[in-house]
């Protein structure tokens, strides 16, 4: 018997597979949205669309899982919360195809931005300077990159992983640290193991940083042109529902944060 | 004249006999086979031809029956309307079947089928339906044949052997699986 739980052991370590995640009309997330038509003069929130991460609630993870939230808060200072779902949980990426629907060639730029268990970060909400009428714009967690496309031709393209563990750092620095959106965007986190929050407080580790559990995507195209896109999670604690977004209702939380509101 | 003639033709007889197959053992034996795993019709769009390790255990019964269980791993891309794209994904089976075959010399031939489990890595194939939301794996059906080279040491042989698979439950997809392998048998009978 024992034998027996090793090797089921040694497989769920290892099992790390990919999982494909699309919108589920008729799931609990059914006002995700993974498809985007636009036109040059389209304007949020018809840019626009969003998919949940299909997490589980922590009731239902492993209770060795669940527990180490307990352990972990005990490392940290205490006024550092450790988040339910953490960068250690699993790996994001998100990969898209667009599809110019004109006979012209065009140019496209394909933004990325989401959300955390606690907050959502939407960069058209932000005003870095309220005094400066003509301040650049918040930047996106990550994209906003031109992008010439073909007449009605077609391009994919992918966030990696790395992309996207930056872009819940990005989002972290901003809501618990206080950075500015363009400092938190412009510098290479990644890699880090803490950060300071610059108004004070105690250093938060990365074993603390949340990871994001809603994608958003903002499609800015200059003629007609549709994207399609997915999620592809990979796990490395069992958190995430096998079904996806088409798991019953009250197997997964769909998380819709309160926006950020960046105070200069 | 017609007396000797007779008479040698009665000798001919008497010493000719059937040929004897060149000898082979039987007993456990074990294979390892390199090969393919092709997609048929109409899922052949959705995954691409791929690469295949299979091992097989097994005991001889007989010169011309065993049974055996069998393990195989392939690997392809999935080949379906991006998004995603250049993504791969694994097919694990594992199955245990008979084998039926005859020796004609050097070259043994075969027939084989069995049922067991097959398993997909990822839900990639979900996009086009093949497999259900949570699912991961299905009953898998197998059969062909194939043609086996005994060397001249009993105890080892080549062999080319060609599978058609079916999984009921990722819409019934089929595959060719096509190795050629290598066999070792352990007994001496």
């Amino acid at each position: 018997m024992r034998r027996y739980a090793l090797i089921i052991t040694l497989v769920g370590c290892t099992n790390n597979e990919p999982q494909y995640v699309t919108c589920a009309p008729m799931g609990p997330a059914g006002g995700d949205k993974c498809t985007i038509e636009a036109f040059a003069d389209s304007a949020l929130p018809d840019q626009s669309g969003s998919l949940h991460v299909p997490v589980k609630p922590d009731s239902a993870w492993r209770s060795t899982d669940r527990d180490r939230r307990a352990e972990l808060q005990m490392l940290v200072d205490p006024s550092v919360t450790v988040p339910i779902y953490r960068l250690e949980h699993y790996d994001l990426s998100v990969e898209w195809q667009v599809t110019n629907l004109d006979s012209a060639p065009g140019t496209f730029y394909v933004d990325l931005n989401g959300a955390n268990e606690e907050v959502a970060y939407d960069p058209s909400l932000i005003d870095i300077d309220p005094t400066d009428d003509e301040e650049p714009p918040a930047p996106p967690l990550a994209g906003a990159i031109p992008i010439d496309i073909g007449p009605n031709g077609t391009v994919q393209g992918v966030f990696r992983e790395d992309q996207l563990v930056e872009a819940a750092i990005d989002l972290e620095q901003m809501t618990r640290g206080g950075f500015n959106p363009f400092r938190a965007m412009l510098t290479v986190s990644k890699n880090d193991e803490a950060f300071t929050p610059l108004l004070g407080g105690a250093e938060i580790p990365r074993i603390a940083w949340r990871q994001l559990v809603r994608v958003d995507i903002v499609f800015r195209p200059d003629r007609h042109m549709q994207l399609e896109f997915n999620l592809r999670v990979r796990e490395q604690v069992e958190v995430i529902h096998e079904k996806g977004l088409n798991a019953p209702g009250g197997e997964i939380v769909i998380y819709d944060p309160p926006d950020y509101v960046y105070t200069p | 004249m017609r007396l000797l003639m007779t008479r040698s033709l009665v000798i001919l007889i008497a010493l000719a006999g059937t040929a004897q197959a060149r000898p082979a053992s039987t007993g456990f034996f074990a294979e390892g086979g390199l090969g393919a795993v092709t997609f048929l019709p109409p899922r052949t769009s959705d995954a691409a031809v791929g690469p295949e390790m299979e091992i097989r255990i097994g005991r001889d019964i007989a010169s011309w029956f065993s049974f055996g269980i069998v393990i195989a791993a392939s690997s392809h891309e999935a080949t379906v309307p991006p998004p995603p794209e250049h993504e791969w994904f694994q097919v694990y089976r594992g199955a245990g079947d008979v084998r039926l075959g005859t020796r004609a010399d050097s070259i043994a031939f075969f027939v084989e089928g069995g049922a067991g489990v097959a398993m997909f890595s990822s839900n990639v194939l979900e996009k086009v339906m093949v497999v259900e939301p949570g699912e991961q794996f299905s009953i898998e059906f197998h059969a062909g044949g194939g043609l086996e080279y005994q060397l001249e040491n009993r105890h080892y042989a080549f062999g080319l052997a060609v599978n058609a698979f079916l999984a009921p439950q990722f819409d019934a997809i089929m595959a060719i699986d096509s190795r050629l392998y290598l066999r070792y048998t352990y007994g001496g009978g």
